[in-house]
């Protein structure tokens, strides 16, 4: 429980820090997931999709609609155009983007004296 | 399905077609889905956008396009659990173990097709995607479930439709169509134009509308033709009159307040709330209609009994899901008594299948104990008769080497007569080389005397 409630804040914590660079729509957060860590890491479409509905009901994003005309193939498929939901930041949303980086900062900073053995000084910065 | 599509509420994207697999996984999803009518359009083209450019991406990257299709769909992993992931974005309640229960038979469809895009193999009938290969269970799964996409798992059955035979339209104003469409099926027509009008304050009945042929179509069709601007019209065939007005109409004025007895049911058993299973009607049965979720229909808990205040559409989707409910919960009680029976000849027969397996691996440890011990001991006889061996070895050689060195220092004395300087010195060398062995020995026989001291008390 707690190890999946660690990777479900990860992976809000990499959202909402993607969408701090600027609106995205979801294929494009999970491309940019996947670049930016060299595929280390990539979130799947049926857990982003769900998040991103659950980040706009909580308003930490909010969305909008624009139409994505089909490129190349044209066959002449029904209707050639279609919706393209954008995500963005909201102040809520870049308010909790900031506390979720500070709770990760002090985390690490805990983590790293017991594994990094280096010397510690008062305010927990690694010396 | 060869009937036009009139119906304002069905989108394209979500109609069934053979030529597009996408499409077709949308449909089957969004059934799955049971969300309410605006949030599921927004899910269902969310996805299809993803879907389309995903499988644009991977086209790039050289696949094939049904390849390309199944990979894009197959990312998106169980239809079931996405849905569930969709929804469980919404609500926190426990909402899901309901809707766990009673969701079963709508995913079943959903689980078929996901099932069949993951397994398919990528040859066969390469041109025709999904679609081609789903063959007769996708596709008649698709049809035969036919509902709005977004009505709720739970949503009413059409009524029996009134299908025309041979039938025209020709107006020209709506009111004589819908004159005409009295005649022909020999009732009275009360059309509620305040109702039906586009317009408000000013009634549609004397607008003209293209004459079209109407042979084959269903009453519904008809109307929805007729009244293309108007919000969900439908009608009512009673008793020699047709009624014209739309869904909202009727809603409002058919509405029954009706109880539902839970009494017998084992929510706490089974690990719900009241309040699950009204957030699951609320959730799944038609969702827009409920006050919860901005409309007007109400539904409370009153003792054992939960009061339904809503239209019978909804009442149908109600009785539908609690009855499904009621029959988990009997599952549940009969599968109590029997499973407990069960389970307690099976804790008897594994106890006792314990103990003999206890007794044996006992009996088995005693035997490989006794043994070891026995072939420790026979180990240890023969190692302290071997070294007694050796001792007297030792003795005998020592005994041997002390004659020589005597012998040696007698000729040494007295006879040193009639011996050479050489043999002289041959002799002493000897004696040299004889002591040094005798202590060896000495010291060897040592070694193994001590040993032996301590195998005999190891062997006590």
């Amino acid at each position: 429980m707690a190890m999946s409630d660690l990777q479900t804040d990860g992976t809000e914590l990499v959202v909402l820090s993607v969408l701090a660079q600027g609106p995205q729509y979801g294929y494009a957060i999970s491309k940019r997931v996947a670049a930016l860590s060299d595929g280390a890491w990539s979130i799947g479409a049926g857990q982003l999709y769900p998040l991103l509905s659950k980040l706009e009901k909580a308003k930490l994003v909010s969305a909008s609609w624009d139409e994505v005309k089909a490129e190349g193939r044209d066959e002449g498929d029904a209707g050639g155009g279609r919706r393209r939901k954008w995500y963005r930041l909201t102040a809520k949303g870049r308010q909790r983007l900031d506390q979720r980086i500070e709770a990760h900062r002090r985390a690490t900073a805990v983590l790293e004296r017991f594994i990094g053995g280096a010397d510690v000084d008062a305010h927990g910065g690694v010396a | 399905m060869t009937a036009p599509n009139v119906k304002p509420k069905q989108r394209e994207a979500v109609e069934p077609s053979a030529r597009d697999p996408i499409a077709e996984w949308l449909a089957v999803f969004g059934r799955t889905l049971a969300v309410p009518k605006t949030e599921a359009r927004e899910i269902l083209d969310e996805l299809e956008d993803h879907l389309r450019t995903r499988v644009d991406d991977l086209l790039i990257g050289g696949l094939s396009e049904p390849e390309a299709t199944r990979r894009a769909v197959g990312e998106l992993g169980e239809t079931v659990a996405l849905a569930k992931g969709f929804r469980e974005a919404r609500t926190h309640r426990r909402r899901r173990l309901v809707m766990q229960l009673v969701t079963i038979s709508a995913a079943a469809a959903a689980i078929t097709i996901s099932a069949w895009t993951a397994l398919s193999p990528a040859g066969g009938a390469a041109t025709n995607g999904l679609s081609g290969a789903a063959g007769g269970t996708g596709t008649a799964g698709l049809v035969a479930t036919d509902g709005d996409a977004a009505g709720g798992v739970f949503a009413a059955e059409d009524e029996r439709e009134v299908r025309l035979d041979r039938f025209r339209v020709t107006g020209p104003t709506l009111a004589e169509a819908f004159d005409q469409l009295g005649e022909e099926l020999n009732a009275r027509v009360i059309v509620r134009w305040r109702d039906v009008s586009t317009q408000r304050g000013q009634s549609d009945r004397g607008s003209e509308i293209e004459t079209f042929d109407a042979d084959g179509m269903t009453l519904g069709e008809v109307i929805e033709r007729l009244l293309p601007g108007t919000h969900e019209p439908t009608y009512r065939l009673t008793a020699g009159t047709l009624e014209v007005a739309t869904t909202a109409f009727f809603d409002a004025r058919e509405r029954t307040l009706r109880e539902y007895s839970m009494s017998g049911v084992a929510l706490v058993g089974m690990g719900i709330t009241w309040d699950d299973v009204m957030d699951s009607i609320v959730s799944l049965v038609e969702p827009d209609g409920w006050m919860l979720n901005g409309g007007t229909w109400s539904i409370d808990r009153l003792g054992p009994m939960l009061m339904v205040d809503a239209p019978p559409r909804a009442h149908a989707g109600v009785e539908r899901m609690l009855s499904r409910l009621r029959a988990e919960s009997d599952r549940y009680n009969k599968g109590l008594r029997e499973q407990w029976a069960a389970e307690q000849r099976e804790r008897e027969a594994q106890q006792a299948e314990q103990e003999a397996a206890f007794d044996r691996a006992q009996a088995r440890d005693r035997a490989r104990a006794a043994e070891q011990r026995e072939r420790e001991a026979r180990e240890r006889r023969d190692q302290i008769a071997r070294l007694r061996e050796r001792m007297d070895e030792l003795r005998d050689q020592e005994a041997m080497l002390r004659l020589d060195e005597g012998r040696l220092a007698l000729q040494w004395q007295d006879g040193s007569s009639d011996l050479t300087k050489e043999q002289l010195q041959d002799i002493q060398v000897r004696q040299m080389i004889l002591s040094t062995e005798l202590d060896d020995v000495r010291a060897f026989r040592n070694a193994v005397r001590e040993r032996l001291i301590e195998l005999e008390l190891a062997g006590d």
